[in-house]
């Protein structure tokens, strides 16, 4: 009985490294940039299409493919940044909005124009199926990686934001944009900068909720949500509670899977709702 | 010593500035020499820091020439302007808070023109106090020591002209006497500075010449010592 719930807990917890890492870019952008990219998890599903055409069309295995795909995921964050995103920033709270949503339905229909509506799935060959057998338990290796490189993720992210010359540019646009103009720090390439660095973070989501999870054209705004809980439930712009709201997130569906099926996402949203109404700035606020 | 044309470190000519259909100031003709000081006194609203934003670029449009070194800048944009010797003291500071001083200070080396010459080592000596806080947020500091650290980020950047916009306010008298001593300092080494201040008192106390704006013209300009109080206070008010 205790063997079961730790194996449900370890599980949740591997379960949360995928979330944190569908979270990392909007994190980002919501504690960098100050809005709300609606289209964040329907450019991690673009992402995990473009991995699934590059890995079949080079014969290659999909973490290779990730490798090639990481600048093309860098240059579309910038570009997307510097040619739309960059012209209603900073307006009002809406603009932003009204367009990630406008690209999220235009992401959602090309893609259901281009590939169907199957259902898919990334393969990393054997990856996908070994396992760990640690002291009575068993454990994926692919959950555990993928757990292991949240961590390096989220290590790494804060090390660029508070640590280097970069994180500093960003962090200084995030306090005072205007100021960042009148001394001639351009916020419109620190801007785009930012940006590319969440495009990477979405290929990397792409890569390992393609291998991990079933998904299809439409399944991009069921992830938006998860990430946007695991930022709430974390704490805006902070980085390590990222970590930890999708550590939370990922217990709370695996233990409510294991009551009914049904109830997995359900005790997912419950518990983002009990932890916002006690602690609405989230577990590790940095604000 | 320079006080207008070709030799000009920077030089104004015919500046217009709009916001929208509002025009702030109308063809004015201003210059700065190398080794000067030169105030602009001015009310509220008589265009000072609508002149200072159009030397970095940072309005809407201008109408008119902006030579810097002989070069016409009007067109360029901030980063470049910058990182071609122009270093801005910005009205209220405007630091990032929650940037450490440190890292307040490494940008104004950053956007500058990245001279080997200046260093963090430099502004600590000129400022001890700020060495002991240099990993503290910026929001912790004093007024005076946050004014400290914004002229210590415009000085970083190496600047052949610094442009300073009302370094005195809400700050202490005495802070206020440090800061200008360390103009004059600043200035010694070459530096052209063009002080805008709403203090005429000590805006002519430090000023090699001064121009005074009134509705975004100037009403008078010359040396402080050619003038006697009354004559600059008719012009300042426009009475």
């Amino acid at each position: 009985m205790l063997v079961t719930y730790l194996n449900l807990v370890i599980q949740g917890v591997l379960l949360g490294g995928l979330y944190a890492i569908f979270a990392l870019g909007l994190s980002l952008s919501v504690g960098v940039m100050r809005f709300v990219n609606i289209a964040h998890g329907d450019f991690i599903v673009l992402v995990s299409f473009l991995l699934l055409v590059v890995a079949a069309a080079l014969h290659i295995n999909v973490l290779l493919a990730l490798l090639l795909v990481l600048p093309v995921a860098f240059a579309g964050g910038w570009l997307l940044q510097r040619v739309l995103l960059q012209r209603v920033i900073g307006q009002s709270a809406l603009l932003p909005l009204l367009v990630t949503f406008g690209l999220s339905i235009i992401v959602q229909n090309a893609l259901l124009q281009g590939f169907g509506a199957d259902t898919r799935t990334l393969s990393a060959g054997r990856l996908d199926t070994s396992s760990l057998h640690i002291g009575g338990l068993y454990v994926g290796v692919l959950p555990v990686a993928t757990f292991l490189l949240a961590v390096t993720l989220v290590l790494g992210l804060d090390w660029l934001l508070y640590r280097s010359r970069i994180g500093a540019n960003i962090r200084a646009v995030a306090d005072d944009v205007a100021a960042a103009n009148l001394i001639g720090l351009s916020s419109v390439r620190i801007y785009a900068t930012a940006m590319g660095i969440v495009g990477v973070t979405v290929a990397v989501a792409a890569c390992f909720m393609g291998l991990r999870m079933n998904f299809d054209p439409t399944s991009g705004p069921s992830r938006l949500l998860i990430a946007f809980e695991v930022v709430v439930l974390g704490g805006l712009g902070s980085l390590r509670g990222t970590l930890l709201g999708g550590i939370v997130l990922g217990i709370a569906q695996t233990l409510g899977g294991q009551i009914d099926g049904a109830w997995q996402v359900l005790a997912g949203h419950l518990v983002f709702l009990v932890v916002f109404l006690l602690r609405p700035q989230g577990l590790l606020p940095r604000y | 010593m320079t006080s207008s044309g070709a030799g000009a470190l920077l030089s104004v000519e015919g500046l217009s500035v709009y916001y929208e259909q509002f025009r702030a100031l109308h063809g004015i003709d201003i210059a700065v020499g190398a080794g000067e000081i030169v105030s602009i006194i001015g009310a509220n609203g008589a265009g000072k820091s609508s002149l200072l934003k159009a030397i970095v670029a940072q309005v809407d449009r201008i109408e008119g020439r902006i030579l810097f070194a002989g070069q016409n800048i009007a067109s360029n944009p901030t980063p470049a302007i910058v990182a071609s010797g122009i270093a801005l003291v910005p009205e209220g500071r405007r630091l990032f808070p929650t940037l450490t001083v440190e890292e307040n200070l490494e940008i104004g080396w950053q956007t500058g023109r990245r001279s080997s010459d200046v260093g963090l080592g430099e502004v600590f000596d000129l400022f001890p106090m700020l060495r002991d806080k240099r990993r503290q947020p910026a929001w912790q500091l004093s007024g005076g020591q946050q004014q400290m650290v914004a002229l210590g980020r415009a000085l970083l950047a190496d600047p052949r002209l610094l442009l300073c916009d009302e370094i005195s306010l809400g700050l202490a008298p005495t802070v206020v006497n440090d800061l200008y001593a360390l103009l004059l300092s600043i200035n010694r080494r070459g530096i052209g500075v063009l002080l805008v201040e709403q203090d005429i008192r000590r805006a002519l106390a430090v000023a090699n010449r001064f121009y005074c704006l009134l509705e975004g013209r100037i009403s008078l300009s010359g040396r402080p010592g050619d003038f006697d109080r009354d004559t600059i206070t008719r012009h300042y008010f426009g009475s």
